[in-house]
């Protein structure tokens, strides 16, 4: 999988870092079980600080999909075949989303264009878990 | 001062200056003369025009050199010290060098070369969960030429002198001795052990250090490192090996009590192969495997650029000093090859190994 950050973002590092991630396990280039480098290994092939990359493992395991282990680096936990999300999770993304849709419309978005926009953005999910290049 | 020895003087000289006049063509495109420059840049007119003058500069010096120098040492063989030889043609290189470090480094600051520029980095982490496999097989030549070295040395051991000469001076006189035991003979044998499983280490941590992707093109980049860490390493362990068959001829020469020239120039012959081998290599394969050829159907462009990463880089792109990266391990930006971050202390540990090696025939000998 290629892991790619932006320098010039306003986005943060480990933010960047995180995002990437729950992006690769949506379209499946990520499944259930498979592994990422130790947090040591990711960050000395970026360049970067230990702790950003630390940063970004710890907020992927608390929002449970990965486990950290010592040794062997990060594991992911669950992908969209493991079931449904657990129960606390879908309040918590919905007030997000509703930010999000929110953002969209105070600029003038229209509805038709914003489901287009989430219809798009779902058929890449699924094209890439088609085709795990 | 003899013939042969004449030829390593003058070998050594002009490999030396090939090595400088070749620099700029294995560098990684985008690095010039140490300088982080965008793809846009690379073939640009002020850039080509920077690596012309180079090249110019420095084959006239070193051709000026070999004509000062060669005389001299015909003239005056005292004069001659092997491990200064070189010095001259290197501080020629390194002064034209820093010339176009300098004038690039100031364009590209002057011209803003990286006010529009998107800087990312890429990894592939596949390059960690399914990695090249080390060559472990090519570590064999090195430990049969160490086994001749101890047979040979174990079955000669009981008809060697009784005092056995350790050093020559240039002109073939002898100028350390020792008398015969089992450390001052095998001495030779434990540097070479020592020698071999220190390069071995060496080319498997190098082999591991990090791939820099070009995020421009992650995968075609993720696959020339691939290729690139595979040769390399095969290439070093090839290098350990011929430098136990210098080692073997050394102590050849100490257990029969000879100093020979054909002899040594026959011991130095793979070693002078290796490293013309690994300089065909280098401008073949380019650092990180940048002059490898790209797969046809990779034809991807994500937009991003290196980032400009010269503020790590001091001593005009020499030293490597990044507090924040955990690696030891880091390709160079002059030269082909891996250098170390100087700001991880293991770096310096490193430094210490190497000198332990160094120092150990001095500590073995009574």
């Amino acid at each position: 999988m290629i892991l790619g950050v932006d320098l010039a973002s306003e986005v943060p590092l480990y933010q960047q870092l995180r995002d990437r991630v729950v992006e690769a396990i949506a379209s499946g280039i990520l499944p259930a079980g498979s592994s990422l480098p130790t947090t040591r290994q990711l960050a000395s092939d970026f360049g970067i600080n230990f702790h950003t990359v630390n940063k970004a493992y710890d907020l992927l395991r608390q929002q449970g999909l990965l486990r950290l282990t010592r040794k062997t680096g990060a594991t992911v936990l669950r992908d969209a075949h493991t079931g449904p999300p657990p129960p606390d999770f879908l309040s918590g993304w919905r007030s997000r989303a509703r930010t999000l849709l929110a953002e969209a419309v105070a600029h003038g978005v229209s509805e038709a264009e914003l489901l287009e926009t989430c219809e798009s953005v779902l058929a890449t999910f699924r094209a890439e878990s088609e085709d795990p290049a | 001062m003899s013939t042969g020895l004449l030829v390593i003087y003058a070998a050594s000289i002009a490999l030396i200056g090939v090595i400088a006049v070749l620099l700029p063509n294995f560098s990684r495109p985008t690095l010039a003369f140490g300088v982080r420059i965008p793809p846009e840049q690379v073939d640009s007119e002020f850039v080509t025009e920077q690596r012309r003058w180079y090249q110019r500069w420095v084959l006239a010096g070193c051709a000026a050199l070999l004509a000062v120098q060669l005389p001299l040492a015909l003239a005056v063989p005292e004069f001659v010290q092997y491990g200064l030889s070189t010095l001259p043609v290197v501080v020629v290189a390194g002064a034209v060098y820093y010339r176009a470090h300098s004038r690039i480094r100031a364009a590209k600051r002057q011209q803003g070369w990286y006010d529009s520029a998107r800087q990312g980095i890429a990894v592939d982490t596949s390059l960690r969960s399914d990695p090249e496999r080390f060559p472990w097989l090519w570590v064999l030549p090195a430990i049969v030429v160490l086994a001749i070295t101890a047979v040979i040395g174990i079955l000669r051991y009981p008809s060697m002198p009784d005092i056995l000469v350790l050093h020559w001076s240039g002109s073939g006189e002898p100028d350390r001795t020792a008398p015969k035991s089992p450390g001052s003979a095998f001495v030779l044998v434990f540097v070479q052990a020592g020698l071999t499983a220190f390069l071995v280490v060496l080319t498997r941590l190098c082999f591991g250090a990090k791939p820099e992707l070009d995020p421009a093109r992650p995968r075609g980049s993720a696959r020339q490192h691939r290729r690139f860490s595979t040769r390399t390493a095969k290439a070093m362990l090839v290098l350990t090996a011929a430098s136990g068959f210098t080692m073997l001829g050394a102590a050849l020469m100490v257990w029969w009590n000879s100093f020979s020239v054909p002899l040594l120039l026959l011991s130095l012959l793979p070693v002078a192969i290796g490293v013309v081998g690994l300089l065909v290599l280098s401008v073949r394969t380019g650092q990180g495997g940048s002059k490898l050829e790209q797969e046809a159907d990779v034809a991807e462009n994500t937009g991003y650029v290196e980032q400009d990463d010269d503020r790590f880089w001091l001593a005009a792109g020499l030293f490597y000093v990044n507090r924040d990266d955990p690696a030891v391990f880091v390709q160079k930006r002059v030269g082909f090859g891996w250098t170390v971050n100087l700001a991880n202390p293991k770096a310096w540990l490193l430094f210490v190994g190497l000198i332990g090696i160094a120092v150990l025939p001095a500590l073995l000998l009574p």
